[in-house]
């Protein structure tokens, strides 16, 4: 998985300046209520078109085989893809600056006033949206991959195994090693 | 004494961070053992108020790592186990990056990338379920995730539909 999107032909490298990198995840973190993967996907493919929906799945994926959140581990192999070190340390640092900014000031709130009802209620109706928000996410990447069998028939193997107590670590290996044994055989479109 | 408890909370976070495999959901069991059990920094009841905020905060779940440490050592506390809970798994990520682009174009790294876009779609879809049995508990709250499912797919903005299921949420709460 890389920026050059080798399985649409895009081009070989993205002109993305440190600034550029720095603002995109700065949004990325301040609007990632209910899940940082929505925000994500609205800044990264849908607004600056730096990456596709098939690469923005499968860099998503990668984050999520390793230990971390997956949008840090993303924006650590993007920043990374656009200037190296420093750049997987500027998206990764502008990426949780709002979150633990936003953060640090709820948390002085609440031990002043505590949470009065309406705002707590406002925070569970914002927690239920979000969850709403991850599954138009999944949604539209299924969307986007072509509504294949095998993609609908590997995502409800992974969902399943998650629902049923599976580890994760198992789930994302013994579903990726099907979905590769499959990929290797099956012509890309 | 408070260098001391900071240098606890770099190594307990820095020794979970590479246990977070599927995110950081995965070890809010170890945290809570820690923070509650081992180290009694603070009770269960606590312990689910700092949970319930840090999602409530946007930005990745490993926030409630930085929630933990500023009940511990407050600004400093938050900094210092945010940093330890992301650096190991940052450094990781960066290692296999970097290998992933040196072999992108392998044909088993093509399949790799075909294999594991479905992957983090089941898992988006599982990570939905999971926030949304815990947070939902009557039938608007159901609502308000499949009516915010469906407005996002229609292209509303993200923070359009949070603004109105917030509205929704402090009116009918």
């Amino acid at each position: 998985m890389t920026l050059s999107g080798s399985d649409d032909g895009a081009t070989d490298s993205l002109a993305i300046s440190l600034s550029d990198l720095a603002w995109a995840f700065l949004l990325v973190g301040a609007q990632g209520f209910g899940g940082v993967a929505v925000s994500a996907h609205r800044v990264l493919v849908d607004d600056r078109k730096w990456l596709n929906e098939a690469e923005y799945a499968a860099m998503l994926g990668v984050g999520q085989a390793l230990p971390g959140a997956n949008t840090i581990n993303l924006a650590v192999m993007l920043g990374d893809r656009v200037a190296g070190w420093r750049g997987a340390v500027t998206a990764v640092c502008s990426l949780m600056g709002a979150p633990v900014a936003i953060l640090a000031v709820i948390l002085s709130l609440y031990e002043r006033f505590a949470i009065m009802d309406a705002a707590a209620g406002a925070l569970g109706g914002v927690a239920s949206a979000g969850a709403g928000l991850t599954l138009s996410v999944a949604i539209r990447l299924f969307l986007a991959a072509g509504r294949k069998r095998y993609v609908g028939g590997l995502a409800l193997a992974a969902f399943a195994g998650v629902i049923l107590g599976v580890p994760l670590l198992a789930v994302v290996f013994g579903v990726g090693t099907l979905g590769f044994a499959w990929a290797a055989v099956e012509p890309a479109a | 004494m408070r260098g001391g408890l900071l240098m606890t909370l770099a190594a307990t976070f820095g020794g979970l961070s590479l246990a977070a495999i599927g995110g950081a959901s995965a070890i809010v069991p170890a945290v809570r053992h820690v923070a509650v059990v081992d180290r009694v920094w603070m009770t269960d009841v606590v312990f689910g108020q700092l949970y319930a905020i840090s999602q409530a905060a946007p930005g990745p779940n490993v926030l409630i790592a930085g929630a933990v440490g500023w009940k511990v050592a407050g600004l400093a506390g938050l900094l210092i186990a945010s940093l330890a809970v992301i650096g190991p798994s940052s450094v990781l990520a960066l290692g296999l990056g970097r290998f992933v682009d040196r072999h992108g174009e392998r044909w088993w790294m093509r399949a790799a990338r075909r294999a594991l876009g479905p992957v983090a779609m089941g898992l988006l879809v599982a990570s939905a379920l999971t926030i949304a049995r815990t947070q939902n508990h009557v039938p608007w709250e159901w609502a308000l995730t499949f009516g915010a499912a469906l407005l996002a797919l229609c292209r509303v903005h993200p923070l359009g539909v949070l603004a109105i299921a917030a509205a929704v949420g402090a009116v009918l709460a």
